[in-house]
Order: structure tokens, then C-alpha cells, then sequence
């Protein structure tokens, strides 16, 4: 019985945020769609869809950054382990996650302005 | 008295920190001291010495004025006596204090309320750090080419207050500081990644409201530009001139296709995060390691080359607040890590993702940014600052003096040989396979001794004599326009022309014959000898300096063919020393510097005809007496000179060196170039010539006066600018005191 009622609020959530913020949800789509079509794998769909979202969405420049950081931290142990390649990679992942931390930073500060402006 | 003692004592406790860096960079040039009789020589640079003896003036007149603002103050130490070892430590020292009080600057202008202890290690660390030690260790760092390095922070801050408040004096300033940056484009690709700098800050400036974005704004910029170009237009005329011509020097080119030069010079994003040079890691700190007996150490360097990003990460953009101080710089460190997110994947170059860039690179002019330092050259100062606006916020939390003594001892330990000492003597990029890390012990050394026989050079050929010299055997190194000297370690381009400074040189592995390189076409030791004696005198080449010192196997197989030379009387041997025969070329062997003769031919590579077309030529030739009024402009004064002949001057081919006829009656013709010949500048004789002379410029020195004129004159105007700011403002506060 308990599973069915949060099977339910998951299902309400999904319908409820597909209502609210269709120009959202389409933007998600086509980015996952944009992905497929430019034969990106999982991980680059991935972090695509989460750019996207991080520029519409409410992901916060900290989290952001902290994910960065944490791409960022593996890729000294990597460098000493010898595996350069996949330190480049996590080192691209930090990047990405970098650029979208600095366009959340530069949303919020254009918002705050926005906001704090006299009318 | 006791006044003055008194206000300098209390300028020094309040400057303490920041005195104390300096102090500390002081102990870094002592520490760092050379060894007495040790120059600098390597990869594609000879120091350059012997200024005080006309090497300074062969700058001038060489490179258009371009290199002489910067070696002025290296002209000055020649003259009052200071060795060329001691020399060595003026190019670290005033790199070291240009780049801290630069950045000192630069905070002071754009974040004065930032001092003490952290204004101290942000100065410190954009003096030494990974990248400045990359350019100590190799050999960039003892010339003009990374100078722009210490520029980069004075010039943005001064910009930034320019377009803030035009009113005051930061305009003149800036100029003022574009003026003596300008000694930093005698590599003019640096110009351009200045520009695209300044198109990118200027960008993030209106985009993050640092600066309004009005019309008086873009006013004052588009005049500070207008000025700026004028203040450079001494080497941009002459430089223009060169670039029109498809002089290739200008842009640097090699052999090596674009593509390639890409592809080599692309950085890893975890190596331009941490300013460190990809293709060649292992030569250079931390990867060259200079204290063998503490190996263990090296891993731990590598991990804490990242702390910077990672700090300027965690506090720069995670733990900000959104109130106090911290947000007036928040549109900093969005403006900076944004410039910083733009400049990576251009340092990256073609590497993945961002292999797009290979288009970027094709378009017209931006190919000449192929080298690593050209862009990579900013990101320490953004790095070094967001690293030291991070460190700033947190002043006054309770961990702050943690975190202050932990970001000292990070930046003492990734620029370790700075503070230690070792810099060129245990670590260089010569030595970085050797696992003895000893400028003595390695087999080639970027710290190396000119034998004393190449110091008596000079005397031991006539004064006036205007034949050139050249260098045997072939002994190329690694790479175009170097030699190999292995018996005294050096690998670099000849120190032949600083030894001779106006003499002419004929560079034996280099290109003084347009798609010709001597060592690669005619080193063929079962050609006959003399051809190539041929096509030495042919290029007015008189003196062969015969280096004894090459790799010993070079030698034993050039040996046959001179003493070949020799018993022939090609060449007669004038001295000997330990290092090298000094052989005079036979005089039938040599062309005049100036002459007439028959309509001439090319030189290819293994021209196996040379000699007959050699003695053809001389057999028609008639020297003409010269004036030179400076090595860019020659007077020929003409007897009679028949139509269908050439007029020879036997300097490097280039297009731009332009003859003129001045006929008895004072009226002037262009001669045509003649453009079969491309072993020296010809032109055609288009009706006899009777009387009169004939003058030869080179196009770009006429263009560097005009550009001196302009850039002087601008100059002149920036300083009545600034006095009359300064008088301005010091006549409102006596009459405020009032």
C-alpha cells in the first residue's frame, strides 16, 4: 500500500511538472534529442541536458562548482596513477561543469539586478 | 632629518608585507646568481651581449627598432661595465619586480581596500610561479619574447580605471604604460592575443556592469585605441611593410605545416588550469624535477599544482556570500573565471572537445597564434587572481591565517627553485633527461662558456673589410638555425653575429637563400669542394670559421675536404685558436659588395651547375664603389652602366630593399627588381646610366622613421596630458587647503 501511494506522488510530480512548465520539459527533450542526433555518448547527453536545466532550472552556482571540484579532485590522482587519458576527461567534465557554474553565476547576478532595480 | 628617517619607517610598517615580498624576490635573484663567465645559449636564443659594441645598433637597424626600447636598459649595463654573467641576473630580477609591482598595481587600482598579507602573495605568486619558472628554466626568459608577461596586470587595471573615471589621470597612464609595453610585439603575434584580450575584458566588463556601457565610454575607448595604435605605429609601419612583402620572418613560420604545429602546441585543460605547457611537460617543473635525492616529492608537487583552481574554486564561487565586500567582487570573479573559460579551450587548441578550433586557427591572420605562449600567456594572471580574490574573502574568518600560511607554502613550493636557488644550473630544459641535474655534469647546457678564442675574434679580422663570414663544418642541431658545438655544450643558433656585431653573417643551417639550407643541400662531402666555395663567394662571403668544436664524427668527416681546401689555396688559414680555424676565402672565390653584371640566375638546392654559372657572372661583373649611411641605406655614385646589365648588392634577398636612380640632373627613376636572382637584391638596367647615383633603401626603415615620428609625437602629447592633469589636480588641493 505504501509503495502504490508514492508510485502515485512520483507520477502526480511528473504529470504536475510537465503542466507547469512545459517550455521546461521541451527544452529537456530537445536536448536530449539534440545529443542523439549528434551521436554524443550517455555521459556528454548527460551533462548537455544538466547545462540546459542549470540555465533553466533552479540548480545553484554551488552545486555546480562543487561538482566541478569534484571532477576536478580525481584528476591529481589519476595524473600520479599515470592514466592521463582519463584525466583529461574528468578534466573536461570539471570544465563543463565550470562553464555552467559561471552562466548560473551570471543568470543569478542579471536576476538580482533585475529584481533590485527601482521601478 | 630625524623627520624624514621617521615618515620612511612609517611608510615601512605599513608596507611591511608588501616590502617584505619584494625582499623576498631580492634574495631570489641572489640566490638564483650565475656562474662568472657563463652565458646564456640555447634552443632558439643566444643572449644577446657585446650591445655596448654595436650589437645594440645591429638591433636597431636588423629588427626596425623593434627590440630597442626593450634592450636599452641592457645597452646601459654593457656600457657601465656590467658582465654578461652579471647581465643574466638584471633579465630575472627585472622580470621578477616588473610582474610583482604590476599586479601590485593592479590590485591597488581595482581593489584598494585588499592589502597587507594578501596583496603580498598575490604579487608574490603572479611573479613566481609555474609558468615564470617555465620561462627561467628554459631560455625565453634571457630575451624580449615573454616580456609582455609583466605588462598584463598594469594595463588591464589602468584600463579599467581609464574607462571608469576618463576624467582623471588613469587615461595618461595607461597610454604611458601601452608605450612601454610595446617593447613586448617584437613577436607581433603577441600584439594580436593582446587585442583579442582586450576585445574579450572589454566584453566582460559591459556584460558585468564593472563598467557602463554609455557613449562617453565608447568614446574614450575608441580614442585610447587610436592612441594606443599610434604609440606602437614605430614597429607596426615597418612591420606592415614586412607582412605586405610575405616576409615569412614576421610571422615566424617554420617547416612544420600548421596542422601539425597545432596539434603539438595543444594543452590538456588540467595542464592550462595549472599553468603548466603540455608537449613539453617533462622538461620543465615540477615534471623535471631538480633535486633527485627527494624523487618521492614529485607526486606530491603534481597534485598541488591544482590547489590553486581548486582553491579559487571552492571559495571563489562555492563559499561566496552574497553581501558585504564579497559582493562587489562577485562581478570579478564571474568576469574572470568567464574570460578564463574562454581562454582554455583556445589554449587547448584542436584537442577534444574542442576540436572546432582547427577552423579558428585557419582564418586569416589568427594562424599566427599557433604558438603556446601567445594565449597561454594571460591565464596566469587570471588564475592568480581569482586564486587571490578566493584567499581575500576570507579574510576574517577564524581559519583565515590557516588558509593564508597554507596558500604561502604552496606558492614557495611550486616555484621551489625560485626560493631555493638552481635555476639553470640544476634545472633546465637542456639537461631534463639527465638524471645528474648539474649545468657541468649534463652533456648540453642552456648555462654555458664562450672559449676564449671566439672573444679574440674580432681582433683577428681587418676593420674595414666589408666581406662577410660563415661557419664550417655543418654541424646542425636540433632544430633550423641551430649548431651543435658539443665541446662546449651548446646547442643554439651561433654566437658568431654577437661576437661580430656588424659584420655580415651568412648562417650556415639558416635560409639566406630562400628555400635553400646550406647544411641540408650541399653537405655532401663526395661534391667537389669548390662548388661550394663557389656559391660562398658568390654570397660575398670572405672569412669561414672552422669550429674544431663540433661533435667529434663531424669533424673527422668534413677533415678530407678541408685540407682538400687548403693544399688547393682555396682557403688560407689566418688563425688558429683552440676552438676553430679562422680561414680567408681566395680572393677570386669573392663578389664585391656592389656590382654590375650580366642578368644574372637562381640558386636552387644542389645546383650542380653553380660554379659555371658562378664564373659567368664574374666574369661580367665590375665592382662600384659604395657609401653606407647606415646599413639600410646605401649611396653607389655610377660612372657608366649599360642597358640590359644588373646592379648587385649583395645583401639578403628581400623584396623590400628598393633602388632609385638619381641621374646628373637630379631627376629619379625605381629601377626594376630583377627577379631571377635570389642570392642577393638585383635590379635591371633599363637604358645606360651614365653619372649620377644610385641610392638604396630598405622599405621598412623608411617606414620605421615615419612611424618613430608618429609614435613619438603621440608620446610627447600623453606626457602634456599627464602635467597638466597633475598640475590640475594639485592646483585644486592647495586651493581646497586654503
Amino acid at each position: 500500500m505504501g509503495n502504490g501511494r508514492e508510485r502515485i506522488d512520483e507520477m502526480e510530480v511528473a504529470k504536475r511538472f510537465f503542466r507547469e512548465r512545459k517550455k521546461d520539459a521541451f527544452f529537456l527533450i530537445a536536448s536530449v534529442f539534440l545529443g542523439v542526433f549528434l551521436e554524443w555518448d550517455i555521459v556528454e547527453i548527460a551533462i548537455f541536458s544538466l547545462l540546459v536545466w542549470s540555465i533553466i532550472g533552479p540548480i545553484s552556482m554551488r552545486i555546480l562548482a562543487a561538482i566541478a571540484l569534484f571532477f576536478l579532485s580525481i584528476v591529481p590522482f589519476l595524473l600520479v596513477l599515470d592514466r592521463e587519458d582519463q584525466a583529461e576527461q574528468y578534466a573536461v567534465y570539471a570544465y563543463y561543469f565550470l562553464v555552467m557554474a559561471v552562466i548560473r553565476g551570471i543568470a543569478d547576478l542579471k536576476t538580482e539586478e533585475r529584481v533590485s532595480r527601482p521601478e | 632629518m630625524e623627520n624624514v628617517t621617521k615618515k620612511i619607517r612609517e611608510f615601512f610598517l605599513a608596507w611591511r608585507w608588501e616590502a617584505g615580498g619584494a625582499i623576498l624576490l631580492l634574495l631570489s635573484v641572489l640566490v638564483n646568481l650565475f656562474p662568472e663567465g657563463y652565458v646564456i645559449i640555447g634552443a632558439d636564443v643566444t643572449q644577446v651581449f657585446n650591445l655596448n659594441n654595436g650589437t645594440y645598433s645591429q638591433l636597431f637597424y636588423g629588427g626596425f627598432g623593434i627590440y630597442s626600447l626593450f634592450y636599452l636598459p641592457f645597452y646601459i649595463l654593457d656600457k657601465i661595465g656590467v658582465s654578461w654573467t652579471g647581465q643574466l641576473s638584471w633579465y630575472l630580477g627585472l622580470f621578477l619586480f616588473g610582474a610583482y609591482f604590476s599586479f601590485l598595481g593592479f590590485v591597488r587600482l581595482i581593489f584598494p581596500k585588499i592589502r597587507g598579507a594578501v596583496l603580498a602573495f598575490g604579487s608574490l605568486f603572479y611573479a613566481a610561479n609555474i609558468y615564470t619558472l617555465y620561462i627561467f628554466t628554459s631560455t625565453w626568459g634571457y630575451t624580449h619574447y615573454p616580456i609582455l608577461y609583466v605588462f598584463i596586470p598594469i594595463i588591464t587595471g589602468l584600463y579599467v580605471r581609464a574607462l571608469q573615471e576618463p576624467r582623471k589621470i588613469f587615461p595618461g597612464l595607461f597610454l604611458l604604460m601601452v608605450a612601454l609595453a610595446s617593447m613586448s610585439f617584437s613577436n607581433p603575434a603577441f600584439a594580436l592575443s593582446l587585442g583579442i584580450y582586450f576585445v574579450l575584458l572589454t566584453t566582460v566588463l559591459f556584460v558585468f556592469r564593472i563598467v557602463r556601457f554609455d557613449r562617453k565610454v565608447i568614446g574614450v575607448m575608441v580614442v585610447l585605441a587610436l592612441f594606443a595604435v599610434a604609440l606602437n605605429a614605430y614597429w607596426m609601419l615597418p612591420t606592415a611593410t614586412q607582412m605586405s612583402a610575405g616576409i615569412e620572418g614576421v610571422a615566424s613560420s617554420t617547416d612544420i605545416s600548421l596542422a601539425e604545429s597545432l596539434r603539438k602546441t595543444s594543452n590538456t585543460i588540467f595542464d592550462t588550469l595549472r599553468m603548466v605547457q603540455t608537449h613539453e611537460k617533462d622538461m620543465f617543473y615540477p615534471y623535471n624535477f631538480p633535486y633527485p635525492e627527494f624523487a618521492w616529492f614529485k607526486p606530491v608537487l603534481v597534485a598541488l599544482s591544482f590547489a590553486p583552481i581548486a582553491a579559487m574554486i571552492l571559495f571563489g564561487l562555492m563559499f561566496f556570500r552574497r553581501s558585504g565586500s564579497e559582493q562587489g567582487n562577485l562581478r570579478w570573479y564571474l568576469a574572470l573565471f568567464f574570460m578564463l573559460a574562454v581562454l582554455v579551450p583556445l589554449v587547448a587548441r584542436v584537442r577534444a572537445p574542442f576540436e572546432f578550433n582547427d577552423f579558428l586557427f585557419q582564418l586569416p591572420g589568427i594562424s599566427v597564434l599557433r604558438g603556446y605562449d601567445k594565449l597561454a600567456i594571460y591565464t596566469p594572471f587570471l588564475i592568480v587572481t581569482l586564486s587571490f580574490l578566493a584567499l581575500a574573502a576570507r579574510e576574517g574568518k577564524r581559519y583565515f591565517r590557516l588558509l593564508l600560511g597554507a596558500s604561502f607554502l604552496v606558492l614557495f613550493l611550486l616555484a621551489l627553485p625560485f626560493f631555493v636557488g638552481g635555476i639553470q644550473t640544476r634545472l633546465s630544459a637542456a639537461f631534463a633527461g639527465d638524471s645528474a641535474k648539474d649545468f657541468r655534469k649534463a652533456s648540453y647546457s642552456s648555462l654555458v662558456k664562450i672559449p676564449d678564442g671566439y672573444h679574440s675574434l674580432r681582433e683577428m679580422l681587418p676593420a674595414d673589410d666589408d666581406g662577410k663570414v660563415t661557419a664550417l663544418p655543418f654541424s646542425p642541431a636540433s632544430s633550423v638555425g641551430r649548431v651543435d658545438l658539443s665541446e662546449w655544450k651548446a646547442n643554439g643558433p651561433s654566437i658568431i653575429p654577437r661576437m661580430l656585431p656588424g659584420k655580415g653573417y651568412v648562417e650556415p643551417n639558416g635560409d639566406h637563400i630562400p628555400g635553400i639550407r646550406f647544411a641540408r643541400d650541399y653537405d655532401d662531402p663526395d661534391r667537389d669542394p669548390e662548388k661550394l666555395l663557389d656559391l660562398y663567394g658568390l654570397l660575398g662571403i670572405r672569412y669561414i670559421v672552422y669550429h674544431k668544436d663540433v661533435p667529434a664524427e663531424r669533424f673527422r668527416k668534413a677533415e678530407p675536404a678541408r685540407v682538400y681546401m687548403e693544399e688547393r689555396g682555396f682557403i688560407r688559414e689566418l688563425s688558429e685558436t683552440d676552438s676553430f680555424f679562422l680561414y680567408r676565402l681566395d680572393d677570386r672565390f669573392v663578389f664585391p659588395y656592389a656590382y654590375s653584371g650580366s642578368s644574372g640566375f637562381s640558386v636552387g638546392p644542389k645546383t650542380v651547375d653553380i660554379s659555371e654559372k658562378v664564373s659567368g657572372l664574374r666574369e661580367s661583373l665590375e665592382p662600384i664603389p659604395y657609401a653606407r649611411e647606415h646599413p639600410r641605406h646605401i649611396l653607389l655614385p655610377i660612372e657608366s652602366v649599360p642597358s640590359g646589365e644588373s646592379i648587385y648588392l649583395s645583401e639578403k634577398h628581400d623584396n623590400l630593399w628598393e633602388a632609385v636612380y638619381i641621374a646628373p640632373d637630379g631627376s629619379r627613376r625605381t629601377l626594376e627588381r630583377n627577379e631571377r636572382v635570389n642570392f642577393a637584391n638585383a635590379w635591371t638596367v633599363e637604358g645606360r646610366l651614365s653619372g649620377g647615383s644610385i641610392e638604396i633603401t630598405h622599405k621598412s626603415f623608411r617606414w620605421l622613421v615615419v612611424g618613430l615620428w608618429i609614435s613619438g609625437a603621440t608620446l610627447l602629447l600623453v606626457i602634456f596630458f599627464l602635467i597638466y592633469r597633475i598640475m590640475k589636480h594639485y592646483g585644486k588641493r592647495t586651493r581646497t587647503n586654503r
